[in-house]
Order: C-alpha cells, then structure tokens, then sequence
C-alpha cells in the first residue's frame, strides 16, 4: 500500500506543513498516484475516500457502501460520479444531514435534496418510471447524476432499456439510454455535464426499442481516473475539517 | 415478449442451465458478474471445465458467443474457449443471475 503518494501535490495546495502522516485519514494511508494535473485513482481508491467522506458527513453507515458503488459505477463509464460526489458534500456544507435528507431546503424552496436520499424515496416509483411509455418528470435532485446508479440496479435483473430526459427551463439538454450495466448519450460534453449537475426536471421511461433503433451502449470501460488537483483539494480540506 | 419474460422461459424449458449453473463454483459464477460490471470484452476457460458447460448453454439461448479457440498446441498445452456477451446477453444475463440466485 502506497503512503502519501500525493505529498508534492500537497505541498502545492497546503504548504510544507501539509505532508501528511499515514493515519491522517482515520488510519488510510493518503491514496494515489500524481499525474500532471491531478491525481490518478483506481476504483478501490475512489471507493475508499467515498466511504471515510461518507462517515465524515454523517451519513448513516450502511449507507457508506452503497454510495461507493454508486460513484464507482458512474466513474466506470466515465461519468462524473466522483466529482458529483465531492460537490454533495462540499456544496451544502450549511445544511445539516438531516436537512440534506429533506425535499424542502432549509430557506423553504423546493428541490436540491440529497441525490442519495431522493433515491430512496423513489423505491416505491421505480417499477412504474421505467415501465412507462411516456415520460415521467420529476423535480431533480442535486447532483442527479448520481441517480443514475440506483436506476442501473434496479433494472438489471428485469433485463429493462430506458430513457432519461435531462430537463433545464424546461428544455430537455440531454438525454441518457441505459440498460443495467451500459448507457449512450445524447448532447455535446458541455450539455451533459450541465444535464448531470443542474438539470431541474428529470424525465425517465421505457425505451421504445420496437419502433426505435437502440443507439450503441458502452459497458464499463475505465479502471481508474484522473481527479483534477482543484478538486482533491477540496475534498482534502473537507476531510481535514471535518476529522 | 419481453427479454425478461423471455428469459425465464428460456430457464424453465431448459434445465441443463441450471444443472450447469449447479456445478459451476462461486468463483465461475462471479466472473459473470465480473464481466457485466466492468465491460470485460472476452471470458477464456478451458474445454471441459465447468464454465465451458455453462457458457455453452448461454451460447444455445444466443446470450453469448464463441469468439477465438485455441490450442491445444505447442504454446498452449490445453484446448480454450472464449466467449463474449451478445446485444442480447447483456439484457438477459442479468436476469440470469438474479433468478438462478434466488433458486439457490
């Protein structure tokens, strides 16, 4: 196991002083490898800051797994589910867990809540959005990329294709096709990351694969990604603040 | 019919899958698994083993098919079977696995 692999990157953010011991991360050892720009990640790396910054954010343990799986199968495919991941627990650092884990925000508006915990809350829903001719919408949540994840699961053991609509000012931005284990997209790369990260409606649905020809899916295809340096030093800080 | 509707036929008409998936270690089944999470291209075994059985049975319902054989020859002293996931395979192979799961 490597240990404070990233020191040179640290020093670039935190000074000298940042160099940090093994255990600086309740007993982990600082994971992988600098690379120009960032730092190079495999899967079980990912997973292992997801789990300690899941606890540091107070989200209930049994839910620290499922959450790694969900931002390691997004990172799989080359979507953005670290990076969603680290702006979930940077971007309403003034909210409470308990809040995040609300469809009304702290100020009385509607909508934002916690991807993870929005998620849940559509378990009883699941079956009908994806076995729906016509689209269903939804207010998104924050980060809805990571709602991705909980769809793939869901489907899979039906054998299921479906559509999501990715919906801005009522315009749709994107659209996702997916079966349990594959997804295509439709939009250039500045549409989609906009469609993952702010979208305010989501639409999901059957895809009509009798009528439509069904665009080529892409299985998983990545072993490990690069993490800009900007943003593992956020997640660094977070980490360190929160200890 | 849908692939799911589809699929649980297929496992009730043919019980050779099961009885293969019955012989087939944890090891064996979790490679399946294995290559639907991380889009593994190719599976490779060796003829006679019991992922070939199962394999051959997915290969009979056109989930799977066989790609590049080998040996057995001066470089490979065992006869391989490759296989990879058909369009098809891909939907049904999941269903595959939950059922045969919950028989277990």
């Amino acid at each position: 196991m490597r240990v404070v692999g990233g020191g040179w990157m640290l020093d670039k953010i935190f000074g000298k002083q940042a160099r940090l011991p093994a255990d600086e991360f309740g007993g982990l050892p600082f994971l992988g490898t600098p690379v120009e720009g960032g730092l190079r990640l495999t899967m079980e790396e990912i997973r292992q800051f997801v789990l300690i910054s899941a606890a540091r954010r107070g989200y209930p343990e049994p839910s620290h797994e499922m959450i790694a799986d969900r931002v390691t199968w997004l990172d799989r495919r080359s979507l953005p589910g670290f990076g969603a991941w680290i702006n979930e627990l940077l971007d309403y650092q003034s909210e409470t867990i308990e809040q995040r884990f609300s469809l009304t925000r702290p100020d009385g508006s509607l909508g934002r809540a916690c991807p993870l915990f929005f998620g849940a809350k559509l378990d009883d829903k699941l079956d009908e959005l994806t076995a729906s001719d016509k689209p269903i919408l939804f207010d998104a949540p924050s980060n809805p990329v990571l709602l991705l994840p909980k769809l793939a699961r869901f489907i899979a053991p039906l054998g299921r294709l479906i559509m999501i609509n990715w919906i801005k000012d009522n315009d749709e931005i994107a659209a996702s096709v997916m079966d349990g284990f594959r997804i295509v997209h439709r939009g250039n790369s500045t549409q989609l990351f906009e469609a993952f990260t702010n979208s305010a409606k989501i639409g999901v649905s059957r895809y009509p694969e009798e009528t439509q020809p069904v665009p080529p899916l892409r299985p998983a295809h990545r072993d490990e990604i690069v993490v800009p340096e900007a943003l593992m030093g956020r997640l660094i800080r977070f980490m360190r603040t929160t200890a | 019919m849908t692939i799911y509707d589809a699929t649980l036929e297929a496992l009730e008409s043919d019980s050779t899958i099961q009885a293969a998936w019955r012989d087939a270690s944890p090891g064996d089944r979790s490679l399946l698994l294995t290559m639907l999470e991380r889009g593994v291209g190719e599976l490779l075994t060796v003829v006679g083993s019991a992922n070939h059985a199962l394999w051959s049975r997915f290969i009979a319902q056109g989930w799977m098919e066989q790609s590049l054989s080998g040996g057995p020859n001066e470089s490979s002293p065992v006869e391989t079977f490759r296989v990879k996931l058909t369009e098809l395979g891909w939907r049904a192979i999941p269903i595959v696995l939950a059922r045969l799961r919950i028989i277990e």
